[in-house]
């Protein structure tokens, strides 16, 4: 009977009912949103680099090693030389390496120099591997692989030439002695990867060997024409390496090894401790979508409570009657919170499968935006609480009218 | 006896309230006429457990009502009291068999069952005169008159020992107030319960076995 009451007072109160689900459900799709938009934005970010275990760089703190390796930011302190550097990662229990070298730059993407085994074992967001999404990977010199949104954004297509410019500022000296060709276009990563421009060592070897004092004294091409191995042209120095350890058990035991080796100055660098700490370090974004949430569901519960006391009047005689066939206060109190709750359960369902359905539809532009897989699921922990703090919340919120209705029906006999 | 009032009297504030003596056996009908504020309703309010802090003695059914408090008030009021008003207090938004299922809905388990199980609100409403009234429907779309039957038929449907009416028929005209009047006798159940009503029109007192006069205000 209380169910039959509490639906029937909703569906004859319809209009102002549908006002209150509707900003309710407002209020809730953007807290779910914001919920959602944070999740995807922190597992996009600590998913920059997936498949390393270890960074290998010059010293100068693990954030800043992240930051010119993986998201293309800041310069190295010194370059690492290259063949002490194989000579200590080839001693330790690893199952994979590849040098990356950095300093040159196409129409403001970084260029990224390293082996072709670098896009077998670095991983896209998501821990899938990274894949073609044409062409092939880079071979002999002078080819490149364009980073997802390099293609997108320049319209470079198979076959293409492109100049490689020496350094990242915009008036560098261009390699315009030796094109490179576009021989593969990745699918997206989700991951900085994305912006960059690939080669191979030997191709950025090959660009420097001429490259004395800030000028071109030697042709890349007559440099090519002459070599009897591209061999020769892996550069001495390389900017960093990354590392797959064949146990992750060994990872303290290898990053202290290389830390220690007397070879040369050397960091290495847990990348998810590193991310992790970047990510605190951005983190302000992160609080500023709590609070936005916050203030936007309290809108939402003021205006509950506004429209609650609004709508006492017109109760009155409704709660007066019930305690006349005897209803006890307790039933009256019920009635107004199975009322509340039927309100913000009916504004949680919506709100939940607008924001589902939104990222469901936008599944696609997510995935190529930040790599992110949008599927159907089910919400998680923090975005029940959310949904359970509303509900409760919505019972609280009647409490100023739930009282002055009791006391009105408490005092109410036939006298009105 | 099904209600005994006497020597009862209750504080409103800075006003006292003092009510004749009534002695009304089971199956009684009585009329209680009286000026505007001399305390009519009141006396209705307290004789339905509605109004704590009265004085004297006053048992209706049995039951010293003063003495109620809580949920004692409120169980004694949904399987003592049926109450019918000029406002009809009906719920607009329900139909009529969910405005009479209200009337046994707050009785105890026991009660309620015997009470649903000899519910016959079909039977109930043809003998009050509803068919061809549309009964599933909000009952704020019936005519006054078929509300004012469902209202009985409410406070019927609970089989309560006393019916308190509170001005039923002030917006009747004389023929449809005779009209009310017998359809609510009929429809008693004079073995068992008592009727006191409430009303200006003293005209009603040929239809009642007592007529209580409250002058006094």
């Amino acid at each position: 009977m209380l169910m039959t009451l509490a639906t029937r007072s909703l569906w004859h109160r319809r209009w102002p009912v549908l006002l209150i689900i509707l900003s309710l459900c407002l209020a809730l799709t953007a807290a779910l949103s914001v919920e959602r938009i944070k999740t995807l934005a922190k597992t996009g970010f600590e998913q920059s680099l997936s498949g390393v275990d270890l960074i290998v760089g010059a010293p100068g703190g693990d954030v800043q090693t992240l930051l010119y390796t993986v998201f293309h930011l800041g310069e190295p302190t010194q370059n690492l030389s290259l063949q002490p550097l194989t000579e200590l990662i080839e001693q330790l229990p690893v199952a994979w390496w590849t040098p990356i070298a950095l300093g040159d730059s196409h129409r403001g993407y970084r260029v990224i120099a390293t082996q072709a085994n670098f896009f077998e074992h670095v991983q896209s967001a998501g821990k899938r591997p990274i894949e073609l999404a044409t062409g092939r990977i880079f071979s002999a010199p002078p080819e490149v692989v364009l980073g997802h949104q390099v293609a997108a954004s320049l319209g470079y297509s198979l076959g293409d030439q492109i100049v490689l410019q020496h350094g990242t500022a915009e008036l560098g000296r261009q390699h315009d002695d030796l094109p490179f060709e576009v021989v593969g276009i990745l699918a997206p990563t989700g991951t900085p990867n994305d912006q960059a421009v690939f080669t191979s060592l030997e191709g950025f070897g090959l660009i420097h060997a001429g490259w004395i004092g800030g000028k071109t004294q030697f042709s890349a091409r007559d440099i090519l024409a002459s070599i009897k191995s591209t061999d020769q042209l892996r550069p001495k120095t390389v900017t960093a390496a990354y590392i797959g350890l064949k146990s992750r058990l060994d990872v303290f035991t290898v990053q202290r090894a290389i830390e220690d080796d007397t070879g040369q100055p050397l960091d290495a660098v847990l990348p998810a401790v590193a991310l992790a700490k970047l990510w605190n370090l951005v983190g302000l974004t992160d609080r500023l979508f709590t609070v936005i949430s916050g203030v936007l569901m309290s809108i939402a519960f003021l205006s509950l409570i506004t429209m609650s006391l609004s709508n006492i009047d017109s109760r009155r005689r409704e709660m007066s009657l019930l305690r006349l066939v005897g209803a006890p206060p307790k039933t009256i109190l019920l009635l107004l919170a199975l009322e509340a709750v039927l309100i913000s359960l009916a504004s949680g369902i919506i709100a939940l499968a607008l924001v589902t359905g939104v990222e469901w539809a936008a599944g696609r532009w997510l995935s190529d935006a930040i790599g992110i897989s949008a599927t159907l699921r089910w919400p998680n922990l923090l975005e029940w609480c959310v949904l359970g703090g509303a509900i409760l919340a919505s019972v609280l919120s009647i409490g100023p009218a739930a009282i002055q209705l009791y006391q009105t029906s408490a005092r109410a006999g036939l006298t009105r | 006896m099904s209600i005994y009032v006497d020597n009862l009297s209750v504080s409103l504030g800075p006003r006292t309230l003092s009510f004749p003596r009534i002695d009304l056996a089971t199956g009684s009908t009585a009329l209680l006429t009286g000026p505007s504020g001399c305390g009519k309703s009141t006396l209705l309010n307290i004789l339905s457990a509605l109004q704590p802090n009265a004085c004297g003695t006053c048992q209706v059914a049995g039951t010293a009502v003063t003495e109620l408090r809580g949920r004692a008030a409120d169980r004694f009021r949904a399987e003592n009291i049926g109450m019918i008003s000029q406002t009809l207090d009906l719920i607009g938004y329900l139909n009529a068999y969910q405005n009479v299922q209200l009337g046994v809905q707050f009785q105890s388990t026991a009660k309620r069952d015997k009470a649903v199980q000899s519910l016959d609100s079909d039977a109930l409403f043809d003998r009050l005169g509803l068919t061809g009234a549309n009964l599933t429907g909000p009952v704020s779309k019936l005519s006054v008159g078929q509300q004012q039957r469902v209202a009985v038929a409410r406070a019927l449907a609970g089989q309560p020992a006393v019916i308190l009416a509170d001005e039923p028929t002030s917006a009747l005209d004389p023929e449809s107030t005779a009209a009310f009047i017998q359809l609510l006798l009929e429809n008693l159940d004079r073995q068992r319960q008592t009727l006191l009503m409430v009303s200006h029109d003293h005209g009603l007192s040929e239809f009642m076995d007592h007529r209580i006069e409250m002058s006094t205000c």
